[in-house]
């Protein structure tokens, strides 16, 4: 158990089952009896309906390695609250499983349970309506926030109430318009566009949460790998609230099926040009459905947990990057009392075993089984280019090398060559990467044994703002003897194996390498 | 790319990269952006290929991520970007039926909303890479 984490016990205290379920279905019904209470409670209850919203707009993280444990936190709590003001100590959120019931499930057109009910009207009405209710009361809240709270919202571009209040209303300038893609609040009726009588889900996002999908997102080992790129989780960030933006590599997971099931819930595809429903946006927590997708999210969570602790293999980040990711802290919580959570970190909410639940099994649970080979973790040696005359040589030690040529195995020896990115006004974009080229060799054919791959730039080479002159790339060294001249020396086994690489215009042409490294993987 | 760790897990990964092959693989149809990207080598047992999307700013468009035979493989519909904001880069897994003679043969279109689809432009859509990985022991 990695830092005296406490894992989930079985049986747990709740379990969260599938919506479709007996057991689902009387969950639904408590999880009404809740929704109504908190529609009940006055805009300066934190456990308003609404307020509870605005803790997602104000701190939910996305594109990043805390989507998954923030959620956690957030449901956990909200779980807690609705256990208590429906009256039900039994309570657990149940979970939508897309994948088994791509459509919303019907009870969830039920009376309070879609945003579109005349029990919504009263306060969402329209943005006049909805802005006399809740802002008030918000803004007394936000006074009240502290330093701590204020560096949060500050790294996600929420400077003043205004600014956050200005994703509300869609408000952009210059110049002042309304903009709908920033529109977070939606109006009653097209709260959601899916309706009883059209509740499927496109055939697009039918296959962003299909089988293959789901599983393909349960495939990868890492929970977090900025080499590889292929992690269970998205980017590592500076902050939980550092929007997305070029940088972040989205996960499977978090980009396609949690990604598409948000938007087109609130229309996104089928309706032009929006404003769209609530679940296209942050304020999404409105629609009661946000719930039970994001409780799917958490359990698929859980499914690659168990199925890696069964592998034996790693299921949080690693020993350098783990205190980033615990430390993290989480401020904008309520507790099923209605107070603020005191200062609490992501730590804190990696284990089910913080809210007592498990889950019924679901889509996924087959990829949780033991290991019949057990693997380990070991450090990855890497080897510094010594650059000359924009030519990287390394020396690599023959074990490496022999492992790599290996017939029938993998490639282990990945570089990593950074070489300058093309102007605007150049021709060339494709370059080649050789390596133990001859020295007067500047073109090679792909079936050449010094033929790493070609690097090609498409798109406009325009540079923007913050974006590095130089691009890095992986690239596998060649599986061929040829490529490694020195390995048969007599001196390769005490003093390595020296290596040339080179990145060549494609067509030919001097060297335009930069910089590069070895990874024996 | 930036590199933030100094290790990863071993004996799990078997990672290649295929960049656009060389030449005019990338062309622009009327409702779509086609490209052919290499295979290094055929998918072997265990490996799965995935692509990489790098999305400019897009706003509430999709890309729809489809083999030129008609398959789909995705679509990205971005969610949390703030306005104005480039929407990331997005990991798809590759069926390894939509990969003919080591081949992958993409169609890339936007969908807007209400709107017929359409090529995305070179600031839509910024780059796509090809990888193939092993996961060993995983499923």
């Amino acid at each position: 158990m990695p830092g005296g984490l406490a894992l989930a016990q079985s049986p747990a205290k709740y379990r969260r089952y599938n919506v479709t379920s007996p057991n689902g279905q009387k969950a639904l019904a408590s999880y009404a009896k809740g929704v109504q209470a908190m529609l009940n409670l006055p805009a300066d209850h934190a456990q308003n309906w609404f307020r509870n919203a605005f803790i997602h707009l104000m701190d939910c993280p996305h594109g990043n390695w805390w989507f998954y444990v923030w959620h956690r936190g957030y449901l956990g709590y909200f779980e807690q609250t609705i256990r208590t003001l429906s009256g039900d100590p039994t309570f657990a959120m149940p979970y939508w499983d897309w994948t088994q019931l791509p459509q919303i499930p019907d009870s969830m057109f039920n009376g309070v349970l879609t945003p579109t009910d005349s029990a919504y009207t009263r306060y969402t009405k329209d943005i006049g309506t909805f802005t006399s209710f809740i802002q008030p009361s918000l803004r007394r809240y936000w006074d009240r926030l502290s330093s701590a709270q204020r560096v949060q919202l500050n790294h996600r571009g929420y400077t003043s109430f205004d600014a956050m209040w200005n994703d509300v209303t869609g408000f952009t300038t210059p110049p002042p318009h309304i903009n709908p893609e920033n529109m977070a609040f939606a109006q009653t009726p097209i709260a959601r566009y899916l309706t009883r009588q059209n509740p499927k889900l496109s055939p697009q996002v039918t296959y962003n949460v299909s089988p293959f999908m789901v599983y393909a997102g349960l495939l990868p080992t890492d929970f977090y790998d900025p080499i590889n790129q292929i992690s269970f989780n998205s980017s590592m960030t500076k902050s939980h609230n550092t929007p997305p933006s070029g940088s972040n590599v989205f996960a499977t997971l978090e980009g396609f099926p949690h990604n598409s099931a948000h938007n087109y819930i609130g229309g996104v595809g089928p309706i032009p040009n929006g404003p769209w429903g609530n679940m296209t946006n942050n304020l999404s927590p409105v629609d009661p459905i946000f719930f039970l997708h994001h409780s799917n999210m958490d359990r698929l969570w859980d499914v690659w947990t168990r199925k890696q602790q069964a592998l034996k293999l790693p299921y949080l980040p690693n020993a350098a990057e783990r205190p980033t990711y615990e430390r993290e802290p989480f401020l904008f919580y309520v507790n099923s009392s209605g107070q603020q959570v005191g200062p609490s970190i992501a730590r804190e909410f990696i284990s089910t075993a913080r809210f007592q639940y498990d889950y019924e099994p679901g889509f996924g649970e087959a990829v949780v089984k033991p290991s019949s080979r057990a693997l380990k973790a070991k450090h990855v040696a890497t080897v510094k280019g010594l650059m000359k005359g924009n030519a990287a040589t390394l020396t690599l030690s023959a074990g490496e090398v022999n492992t790599h040529l290996a017939s029938g195995a993998p490639a282990s020896l990945i570089a990593l060559v950074t070489l300058p990115r093309p102007t605007e006004a150049s021709p060339q974009r494709d370059f080649d990467v050789l390596v133990g080229a001859p020295a007067d060799a500047t073109d090679v054919g792909t079936d050449s044994p010094y033929y790493a791959g070609t690097i090609a730039f498409f798109g406009g080479m325009m540079h923007m703002p913050g974006m590095s002159s130089d691009a890095t790339y992986l690239v596998p060294l060649p599986q061929r003897k040829e490529a490694f001249p020195n390995l048969l020396s007599a001196t390769a086994a005490t003093k390595g194996v020296a290596v040339t690489i080179r990145v060549v215009p494609s067509g030919g042409g001097r060297s335009v390498l930069k910089a590069a490294t070895v990874r024996a993987l | 790319m930036v590199v933030l760790a100094s290790t990863v897990v071993l004996a799990l990964v078997a990672l290649q990269t295929a960049p656009l092959a060389p030449g005019a693989q990338s062309r622009q149809v009327d409702d779509a952006r086609e490209m052919t990207l290499v295979l290094p080598h055929a998918l072997r047992k265990g490996e799965t290929a995935w692509l990489l999307v790098k999305v400019g700013t897009i706003g509430r468009d999709q890309i729809q991520i489809m083999t030129q035979d008609g398959r789909p493989l995705g679509t990205i519909s971005p969610f949390g970007i703030r306005s104005g904001k480039s929407a990331g880069t997005y990991t798809i897994p590759v069926p390894e039926e939509a990969i003919s003679d080591g081949r992958l043969a993409l169609r890339l279109s936007v969908m807007q909303s209400g709107r017929a689809l359409r090529a995305p432009t070179a600031n839509e859509v910024k780059s796509v890479r090809l990888l193939i990985r092993q996961f060993k022991d995983g499923n």
